[in-house]
């Protein structure tokens, strides 16, 4: 079972990169309650799309298998994974954990 | 419910021009559009065989994926891509998404853009020798997502 702080750190670079192309005050923070979409969130739809693929291309990385996150297991979802930090890294130790077999 | 068509009637000329001209949501991404522009010239709408199609200012040649909410009787358009192939990618060269399906709009939960790449990389998938979709981000970052 990967290890929660490890994913958190993936997600938390991702947003890091993502920062480096936004203006010092429009900076997303780094924390679990962080909302990635909705009227509350700061994160606009290009900058979901590139977190979530810079998670992915982490996660490929570091646990050398392709992760898709972004698929229509993903959005048939009643709550969405992507609602939140805290959503997204639960919804990926959920993927990870699932038996490959 | 969304559904995805590379065809789109002339009847929806008028939706197309306020998505791809009039949306308010550009004003948030004029940079990247300024790029796009000086890139790949200015989209403009072509009518072949009473078919919309999105052609554009340079000898690009382009593909466009429509996007239609198909909840209601009368398929609303409400996204519109516009990608083209470079050698062993396909690159997203414009997009436009109806301003509720923004971050921030009534239908933002649908999270449509996320939709959208998922459909190009099945695009992207089903096309010979192309391995990755390529999106350009802030500041023109180039961001290639492997598809395979």
């Amino acid at each position: 079972m990967p290890d929660t702080q490890e994913i958190q750190s993936i997600i938390f670079a991702a947003i890091d990169e993502l920062n480096v192309q936004r203006e010092a005050d429009r900076q997303v923070e780094k924390s679990l309650d962080t909302k990635l979409f909705g009227k509350d969130s700061d994160v606009d739809s290009l900058d979901l799309v590139n977190l979530i693929v810079s998670v992915e291309a982490g996660l490929a990385e570091r646990f050398g298998a392709a992760v898709t996150l972004a698929d229509e297991r993903a959005f048939s979802r009643k709550s969405s994974p992507f609602k939140s930090v805290h959503s997204l890294l639960a919804y990926i130790e959920e993927l990870l954990g699932e038996d490959p077999t | 419910m969304v559904v995805f068509s590379s065809r789109l009637d002339r009847s929806y000329h008028e939706n197309l021009q306020k998505l791809l001209f009039f949306n308010p949501n550009q004003a948030q991404v004029a940079p990247e559009i300024l790029r796009a522009i000086e890139r790949y010239g200015e989209p403009r709408i072509a009518v072949i065989d009473d078919r919309l199609r999105v052609a554009l200012g340079s000898p690009t040649e382009v593909q466009t994926l429509f996007v239609l909410e198909a909840d209601q009787p009368g398929a609303r358009l409400v996204g519109v891509v516009v990608y083209t192939r470079e050698e062993d990618t396909l690159v997203v060269v414009y997009v436009a998404l109806d301003e509720a399906y923004a971050a921030r709009g009534m239908k933002a939960q649908r999270l449509l853009f996320l939709r959208i790449v998922d459909e190009l990389r099945s695009v992207a998938r089903r096309i010979k020798g192309v391995g990755s979709l390529t999106l350009f981000c802030g500041g023109g970052v180039a961001r290639r997502i492997r598809v395979r």
